[in-house]
Parts: C-alpha cells; structure tokens; sequence
C-alpha cells in the first residue's frame, strides 16, 4: 500500500523514484511504525482521488476559512483563534479548521486543547498530514515517543510528501530515540522534499560520523 | 228347757275359764304396755253365774304356776279387771241365778236322789247323775259336784255323756290341782276325738294338765294336735297380726298354747327339743313360729345367746324359709340386746352369707315379696363394711381393710343401681386407699365419680380418684408408670370438666398443668393454665400464680415469646412483692421474651421490629441482665438498616450506660463504623484510636485503626490529632516497615505543609534512616521514598553552593566553594545512588548543574585587583584551562540524563537536560521541532 502511494508520485517530480527506494529503507528501519500504519489505511483512496476533490466547498465558507487563514498569517492568532472557533460552529467538517486551532492552542502552550482539535481534524481525516504532525509533537512533549513516531509516520505515509514529519521524525530519532540512522534518512528525505536546508545539511553529516563511529564501534564489538 | 239353758251355762263357763290361760300368751312383740290398747270382745249369753270368779280361779292358779315374774303378774291382774268390767252381764246373770230360789235346787236334789234310790237301774240314771252333778254345782256345792261325776263314770263308763263328764271331771280337777286325774279326764275326752264338743278344749287341757305334771314331752302332742286343728290351714300373718284370720278367742287360745310350749321347750333342750320333735312329728307349717316363740322367751328372760340360737335354729334349719331371713334377723338383734358384738358381727355375716342377692333363698322367694329382706342385706353389708371400716381404721390391720372393701363390693355387687350404691362405692374407694390399695380404690373412685347419676360425693369421688392416681404412681416404675401417669392426666382433666364447681377443681388443673408442663407437652400444658385462669369464680391467688407461672414458661418454651410476655405479666401480678427471688425471675423471664423477640424479628429480616424489641427491653425491665446485650443488639441491627444516626445515638448511650460492658470494645468499633457512615469522621477517628487501645483486638486491627484514624483525621485536616495518630504507628509499629515508613512520609507532608523546616528536615532523615535500617524489608517504596528524602536533604547544600560566589581571598573562597561542592556531590551522590529513576535524574541533573555552576562560578569569580592586562588575561585563560573539565563534567551528567530519553524516562530533569544541552551542545542539541504555521488547506 505504501509502496503503490509511493508510486503514485512517481512521474511528478524527477527523483521519485529515489524518494521511493529512500522511504522503502525507512519503512525497513523504522519497523515498528509500518505495521499500524498499514492497518489503519483504508483500502480506496485512489478512488476517492484527492481529499476534497469530490466535494463542494460553500463558497461562503471557504470565504471565512480563507480569512481566518489570513488573520493567522499575520500573527493574530487570538483573533485567528476567535474565527477558526466561529467558522467551526456553522462548518465543523473541515479539517483544516481544526489542525489551524490545534496550531494556534499549541503555541499557546495549550498542549490539551491542541490535542482535542487535532481528534477532532482526525476523525473527519484520519489521514491529515499536518493534523498527525501536530499530534507527534504533542506526543513528544509528552514523552510517548513511539506514539509520536507512529503519528509522524502516519502522516509520511499518508502523504510522503509531508517534509515536516520527516525533519521531525529525524530530530525524535536523534535526541529522544537515538536512532542515528534512522534520523539521518528523515533529514535526507527532509532535504529531498524542502529547498537545501543548511544547517540540516550540517546535522546530516555529523550523524553521517556518528553513525559511522557506532558501526565502527559495533564492528568492533562483534 | 231349763236343763239345756244351764248346760250351755257350764260349757260357757268352761270356754271362759280358758281365757286367763289365753291372756298369759304374750306376743312375742307386745309389751305389758301394749296391753293397756287391746279390747276384748265378750259375746253376751255365753257366760253363766259365778263363772268370772271361776275365771279368776283359775287364772289365779295359772299364775301360780307360771312365775313370779311381776310383770306377768301385773298383766294377769289387768285382765282380771277386764273379766270384771267386761262382764256385766255375766253379773246380771249371775244376780238372776242368785234370785232362784235355792229351795228348788234342794228339792231337786232331793229329787234326784230319790229318783236314783228308787230307780236304780232307770236307763237315764246317767243323765240323773249328769243333773244332780249339776245341781250341786248350780248350789256351790262342787265336792258333791264331782263326787256324783266319778260315780257317773264308774256306773256308766260308756254313758253317751262321757266326754261331757270327763272334762267337767277334768276342770274340776284341774281346779283342784289333781292333774293326774284331770290328765286322765282330759284324754278320755280327746280319745273321743274331733266328734266331741270338748276335742279342742280337752287338747288343750290335756297339754296343760301334763304341763303342770312336768311332762313337758307329753304335753306337746295334745298342744300341736290343738294349733294343727287351729291354725294348720290358715294362712299365718307377720308380727301381731299373724293370727288375725282366728277370732279373739282363738286368738288367744293360740298365742297361750304358743307361749306354754315356749316354756314347756325351754324346759327341755330348747331349739334342740323343737327340732327333734319335729323330726318325729313333721315340720308344720308353722313351725317357724314355735322357734321364734322359743327365741322370744328366752328373750324376755334375758338369755340373749339362747335366744339367739332359737331363732337361728331354724335359719339353719330351713335357711331358704321366707322367714328365715327374720329369723336371723332375730338371732343379731338378740347378740345386740344381749351386747355380743362379736356374735352380732358374725350373725350378720350369716345373713349376708345366706341371704345375699346371689343366694338360693332368692331362686325361692320373690325380690318384690322380700323387700324387707333385701333391707335387711344392705342394713348388713353397711353394718359389717363400717365395722370392718372403723376397725381397719382404728387398728390399720389389713385384714379388716380386706373385710371392709370385701362387705362394700358385695353391696355393690347385690345393689347395683341402688339409691345408696354411689355412696358405698365411695366408701369401698375410700377404704381402699386406706388400706394402700392406691389402684383400686382409683378404679373405685372413679367409677363412683362418673358411673352413678350426679350424687353428693360424686365430685369428691372424682377428687379423690386423682389423689388415688398419684398415691398409686408412686408405686410404679418405667413404663406402667408413664402409661398410668397418663389415665392420672385423662382423668384430672375429666375432673376438672365434669366437676368444675369442685373447690380443688382449679388445684387439680393447675396440677396437670405443671405436670404436663414437666413433661414438656407445652400445648396441653398452656391449654389446661388458661383453664385455670379462666375459671369463674376465679381460683385462688397461689393457683392463679402457678397456673400463670406454666402458661409463661410453656410459651417461653415453645418461643411464644410474645405471649409468653403477656403470662409473665399476668404472673407478676400474682407474685407478693416482697417474693424478691421469683419477682426476679419473672423480670429476668420479661426480659429474655423481649430480647427473643427481638433476635425472631431480626432473623427474619424485620431489622426495625428488632430494634423496636431490644430497646424497649430497658424500659420495661430496667435493671435486666441481658439488657446490654439487647441494647448492644440494637445498635447492631441499626447498622445493619444503615441507620447511622440512630445506631450511634444508641451506641453512645451504651457507651455511658455500661462503661465496664464486655461490649464496650465492640461499641467502640460499631461506633466507629457509625461515625464513618454519619460522616463524623474526627469522632470515627476517636474510636478507631480507641480500637488502637484494645487489649483484645490483635496487633493487626490494632494498628489497622490507628491507620484508619489517621486517615480520617487527615480527611478532616486535623493536623496535630493526625500527626499524633502517625507518630503513634511509628513508635508502636516500626514494622511492617512498608507501612511505617509511609506514616513518615506523611508526617513529612505535614512538616512540609507547616512551613516548619527544622522539623522537615528531621523528617526527611528519619525517612532516610527508616530506610537504610529496614534491612529485609527494604522496598522499591523505601527506597524511593528515601531517595526522595535525601534530594530534599540536598538542597540547602545545593543552595549554599550555588549562592557562594568565588571572591579574594580566593584560597578562602575556593576552599570553602569547593567544599560546598563536595557536599552537594556527596549529597547528590547519594541520593543517585537508591537506583530510583526519577530521583536519579533529579541528582543527575543537579549534579551537572553543580559543575556547570563551578565552572560558571570560576569564570566570574573575583579577578585578583593588581592583576594588569596581560596577566589578567593570562589569569583568564588559565580560568578556562580550570573550567573547561567542569564543563565537560557537566554535559556528560546532563547527556547522560537526555540519553535516558530513549529508554522512555522523560521526566522534568530529562526534560531541563535537553534545556542545558540545547546551551551547552546547540549544534547537535538545539532541535526543536517544526510543525506548519498556518494551514491554508481547508481539508
């Protein structure tokens, strides 16, 4: 399944087919995160095409979503707060309302709050890449680290696309789970996907060396 | 005419000269007195001159002849008088005899004489004879009389007139007192027989003449041939009338031979003579008579035994004669006259032996004929049952109770259906249960009670029975006992029914009631008490009490307890006040009703019934043993209904009722749980503290309760009682250490809460100490709460450290920094050492800090003052020679902790290490996560 969503990008950009050979690596290492992930998608998203694509947004709707977005953009996020909170009472079935006031609590330090919007984004897309990013970060401050590996590799593998879950989940592997290898394939696969991020090149290759020290250190061993 | 007027004259005067002979034949019943009643018919025209004088002659003789006895004499005199009175015309006869002129009597003699002289052979010379005879005796002159008479019969011994001149010879004689010649004369006048106009008379004379010859064996034939001629066939009567079909006259004649042939056998062998003779003769009729007669004499003279044995000669005789049975009658009264009891006793029980119902005499006789007889029976059986009564009585001899009750049967036997029978039956119980013969006299009284029509003694009969029935039961052994034990129960009860006016009705009953109430029939026991207690008029207090005293106790037995209440109210009312013991006892009795009331309800679930019942205990019977327990009861069925409020309202005044109860550590627990449930938990605490004290609870509960009380006391923030409460855990139970050393954490929360320092921190050792001494019982707990302790005890050296800033004199400063260092790392040190996750990263942290607030310290401390640039700089760079380890030291502990992250530990000091990573290691720590800032999409 993951492995035909892969495909599915591949014709879209020039080095998909590196993509898909990079995040087959990651599948295989990252282990205990494939099997959920597998169980929880369902079988007909190509069917459905796209999220969105086979609805009918009101127009008046998208109109206040857009300015709740723009008031966002600005930095407002109390007002932006305010107009995801009212768009939300006349249109509950959008995610992305939800994911925007999930962002806006997280920043407030409202970590309980944010996880409430993001059940209610995931549960009219359980797929919502942004939504599950947002999830693993709050996991994180929690200390559930596997859980939060599980929801940034939901999110990869909903869209594999979704550079922010792998920056991500390269810096849960590195501090929290000190997973080196795995961390430098997500940073990979974050430079792949994002413009050159210099200081991610610079952790790149300091893991590149750490990783190469612990081989050398297991070689040792055995 | 005038010779055939005077030969009626003389036969008359001969009948009359009978008389005074009749008249001393006293009837065996008269009396001297009786005479003075009787009259005495005279015939005119049948006496002659001078015939009463003759009269009196010859009763005058008579009496000679027969006794002295005055009486007789008395009564001879009287009858003379009455000759004298009665005849009248016989003087007027006699007045006219005298008016005849004794000229012509003289002439006819003289006549007469001529006539014979000169007709000596006239073929009537017998009647010339018979008339100058006559003559003679018409003028007195009655020598001359009888002379011419012997003549007559020596010249005309065949004369047609000789039975006629024979018995005037006879009288003449007789008169004469020259009873050979009258005895002659007599018989030449009964040799004629029936024929002669004399027959009878001359019997009679002949017996009397031979009588006074003393041939008293002779002289019976002539009498009987006279009574068979008399009376043979008629039929006799009983007592005086028993001549009544004969006229006065022969009457007389009669009862005078009667009583001559009395005499004449009492001169001979008395009844003996009269058996023997009849043996020869035949037994007459009348013979019956002739032995009564004999007996009556005898009588008269007092010769009380001759008497007797007279009359009972011919019961023996003919023991089934309609007489006999008076005859032995006779013979008892005869003993009783003659004052023989002992001859009376057995002439009675001959009656009884003879003439009982069962005897011969009755195939015989007619009942309807004998009543008198039958009479005469129970007369007897009574005599003999009471003598042989009254002697067993007197004497207690068991022969006579034998005899008495033998005498009673045989009454009951004979009269069954007898007016008097219901009393005898009676007396025959009555003896025997004297006599000891418990059973039967039971039976006895029994039958008398219940098989006779109500009668006087009919319920003293059936009061009796039952004294019978338990005189004989003790007696008896095993099971005769108890099935008699049962009739005794039957027939109390009967008793009671059919007699229940009796005045010992109510004790009977009352009996039976405890009697049924010992063998535990509580049913009957109860039915047969309110029996009593129901009676009208109502029985005596004493009965009253006992009855109410089985009633009571059957129903407590039968766990009636409620009604068994009620009898032992009833029953107080009957007991004396001043009867203290049983007044007790019934209160004690009150009481454990109530309370078994009160357990009934509360075992069938009726929980507020129970209550109802152990708490009214008290108020009835205030000063009742069991009344705690009750009261106890009370509360507990209370808790059990949830009633907190009221469970602990009745706790507490057990409480302060019974302070020394055996309950009382038991209330103290009920109370607890009460509190608890009320919500009045400090008071709840109060008593789990108080459990804490009890010597009977174990060790376990003991301390359970402080824990709890500590517990409550925490819920409702009484600090001081609940720290108490912990200290005491601690000092009373340092072991299990598992639960001492939370006592201590608690306290330390107190001490912390306090604000009192000194005293937490001396709780925070005592924490650490409890631990490192707890030896085997050392746990993860102690061991964090121990770590725990020692990072608290840690901070004021960390504090100190991290306040100490590194001045000149820096020798001083450093010594004193560095020494605050090791404190900390010591501290610290040994707070990491427990193992305990979160207080290691605690330590760890606080450790790195300590370096990296060494080397902070170095870097700022105070530069020496006279130092110029150069050499400050060089001091500067030797500064961070000296810090750079410090440094180093302090990210290893910090990483050591952020590398814990992986292993899932995150707590606040993994967290503040990733914090000081992130400064001290940006380029490989400072990596923050990165979500979107905005999302335009609205899926």
């Amino acid at each position: 399944m993951l492995l035909q969503r892969f495909f599915k990008l591949e014709g879209s950009r020039t080095s998909r087919c590196r993509i898909a050979q990079a995040c087959l690596c990651l599948m295989l290492l990252g282990g205990c995160a494939a099997g959920p992930g597998s169980r929880s998608q369902p079988d007909a998203p190509i069917a459905d095409g796209e999220p969105g694509m086979a609805r009918e947004i009101p127009p008046r709707a998208m109109t206040l979503f857009e300015q709740a977005v723009a008031i966002m953009s600005t930095g407002d996020i109390v007002e932006a707060q305010f107009r995801f909170q009212e768009f939300l009472l006349q249109y509950p079935d959008y995610p992305g309302a939800h994911v925007n006031l999930a962002i806006i609590h997280a920043r407030n330090g409202n970590d309980r709050a944010a996880q409430g919007s993001i059940t209610d984004a995931l549960i009219i897309d359980p797929e919502h890449p942004a939504a599950l990013n947002l999830l693993g970060m709050l996991l994180r401050r929690q200390g559930r680290f596997l859980d939060a590996e599980s929801a940034y590799m939901k999110a990869v593998t909903a869209n594999p696309e979704y550079a922010l879950a792998h920056y991500n989940l390269g810096v849960l592997n590195e501090l929290y789970l000190r997973r080196f290898d795995v961390a430098l394939l997500h940073f990979e696969y974050y430079q792949l996907l994002t413009i050159e991020d210099k200081q991610v090149e610079k952790w790149i290759t300091d893991l590149k060396r750490r990783v190469q020290v612990n081989q050398r250190t297991a070689n040792v061993t055995e | 005419m005038m010779a055939v007027c005077r030969k009626l004259l003389f036969v008359a005067a001969l009948s009359i000269a009978c008389l005074p002979l009749a008249m001393a034949a006293v009837d065996k019943k008269d009396t001297i007195k009786s005479l003075e009643r009787k009259t005495f018919e005279v015939r005119p025209g049948r006496l002659i001159v001078n015939s009463t004088d003759k009269a009196r002659d010859n009763y005058r003789a008579f009496l000679d002849l027969v006794s002295n006895d005055p009486d007789l004499r008395a009564e001879a005199m009287r009858r003379l008088g009455d000759l004298e009175l009665d005849a009248s015309e016989a003087e007027q006869l006699s007045q006219n005899i005298e008016a005849l002129d004794s000229a012509a009597y003289e002439s006819a003699v003289a006549l007469f004489h001529q006539l014979l002289e000169t007709y000596p052979d006239y073929r009537r010379n017998d009647s010339v004879l018979y008339q100058l005879a006559r003559a003679y005796e018409i003028a007195g002159k009655t020598d001359d009389s009888l002379r011419v008479l012997n003549e007559l019969i020596d010249r005309y011994p065949s004369t047609d007139l000789l039975d006629e001149i024979q018995f005037r010879r006879g009288e003449m004689l007789f008169l004469r007192k020259r009873y050979d010649e009258a005895e002659v004369a007599y018989s030449d006048v009964v040799a004629v027989g029936e024929a002669s106009r004399f027959y009878e008379q001359s019997l009679y004379k002949l017996g009397w003449s031979q009588f006074k010859l003393a041939a008293h064996e002779q002289s019976l034939e002539p009498f009987f041939n006279l009574l068979d001629r008399k009376i043979a066939h008629i039929e006799l009567q009983d007592g005086d009338a028993r001549l009544s079909a004969l006229s006065r006259a022969e009457r007389e004649l009669i009862e005078d031979t009667f009583r001559v042939l009395s005499i004449s056998f009492s001169y001979m062998d008395g009844p003996d003579s009269i058996s023997s003779y009849f043996d020869r003769r035949g037994f007459p009729e009348f013979g019956y008579i002739i032995f009564m007669n004999l007996g009556d004499l005898y009588l008269e003279k007092e010769r009380f035994v001759d008497a007797a044995e007279s009359y009972e000669a011919f019961a023996k005789l003919d023991p089934d004669h309609p007489k006999s049975p008076l005859m032995q009658v006779e013979v008892i009264e005869a003993y009783k006259l003659g004052g023989f009891p002992t001859l009376v006793l057995e002439a009675k029980k001959d009656f009884v032996e003879r003439y009982g119902m069962d005897r011969p005499f009755w195939l015989k006789n007619s009942a309807a004929q004998n009543t008198a007889v039958a009479a005469h029976l129970k007369a007897n059986l009574n005599d003999l049952a009471q003598y042989y009564h009254a002697e067993a009585q007197s004497k207690d001899s068991r022969g006579d109770y034998q005899q008495a009750a033998l005498w009673y049967r045989k009454y009951l036997d004979y009269f069954p259906g007898d007016p008097d029978s219901a009393k005898t039956n009676f007396l025959l119980g009555e003896i025997l249960f004297e006599s000891d013969d418990f059973y039967q006299a039971t039976l006895e009284y029994e039958r008398t009670a219940y098989e006779y029509p109500l009668h006087e003694q009919s319920s003293e009969a059936a009061y009796a029975a039952i004294l019978s029935y338990r005189a004989h039961e003790k007696t008896l052994q095993d099971v005769p006992k108890t099935a008699w034990h049962q009739q005794y129960l039957d027939s109390g009860l009967r008793f009671a029914d059919t007699y229940p006016q009796h005045p010992e009705s109510g004790l009977v009953l009352t009996t039976i009631a405890e009697d049924l109430f010992v063998q535990t029939h509580y049913d009957l026991a109860i039915a047969v008490g309110q029996m009593v207690v129901a009676k009208q008029p109502p029985v005596a207090d004493p009965l009253a009490r006992t009855a109410w005293t089985v009633i009571a106790h059957a129903q407590f037995e039968l766990q009636n307890f409620a009604e068994g209440e009620a009898a032992y109210y009833q029953l107080r009312s009957y007991t004396p006040a001043d009867d203290a013991v049983a007044q007790q006892e019934i209160k004690d009795r009150i009481a454990s009703s109530i309370y078994k009331q009160g357990e009934i309800a509360r075992d069938l679930g009726d929980l507020e019934a129970a209550v109802t019942h152990f708490t009214r205990l008290g108020k009835v019977v205030p000063d009742a043993d069991i009344r705690a327990t009750a009261e106890y009861d009370a509360a507990a069925a209370l808790i059990s209904m949830a009633a907190w409020g009221r469970a602990t309202s009745v706790l507490e005044d057990f409480r302060r009722d019974y302070p020394d109860s055996e309950f009382a550590d038991d209330i103290t627990a009920k109370l607890a749980v009460s509190y608890l449930e009320s919500g009045r938990g400090a008071e709840a605490a109060a008593e789990f503290e108080r459990i804490a004290e009890v010597d009977s609870s174990s060790e376990d509960i003991r301390r359970e309760a402080l824990w709890k009380a500590a517990g409550l006391y925490k819920d409702g923030i009484q600090v001081a009682d609940e720290k108490r409460v912990l200290d005491n855990i601690i000092a009373r139970y340092p072991k299990p250490i598992s639960e001492s050393i939370e006592a201590r954490y608690r306290l330390l929360q107190i001490a912390e809460a306090s604000g009192d320092h000194q005293a937490r921190t001396a709780r925070l050792q005592d924490m650490v100490r409890a631990d490192a001494m707890a030896g085997g019982q050392r746990s993860d707990r102690t061991r964090y709460l121990a770590a725990k302790a020692s990072l608290e005890l840690a901070e004021p050296a960390r504090r100190s450290f991290m306040a100490l800033k590194i001045s000149q004199p820096l020798a001083d400063s450093m010594k004193l920094k560095q020494k605050l260092m090791e404190d900390v790392l010591a501290a610290y040190g040994a707070a990491a050492e427990y193992g305990v996750a979160e207080v290691t990263t605690a330590a760890t942290f606080r450790l790195a800090e300590a370096y990296k607030q060494m080397a902070a310290d170095l870097l700022d401390s105070e530069r020496p003052a006279d130092l110029d640039a150069e050499t400050l700089e060089q001091y500067d760079l030797l500064l961070e020679e000296q810090v750079y380890p410090f440094e180093e030291k302090a990210i290893d502990l910090f990483r050591a902790n952020t590398d814990r992250a992986a292993d899932g530990v995150y707590d606040k000091w993994v967290k503040y290490s990733f914090d000081e990573m992130a400064i001290l290691m940006p380029a490989r720590y400072a990596k923050l996560e990165r979500s979107e800032d905005v999302v335009t999409a609205i899926f």
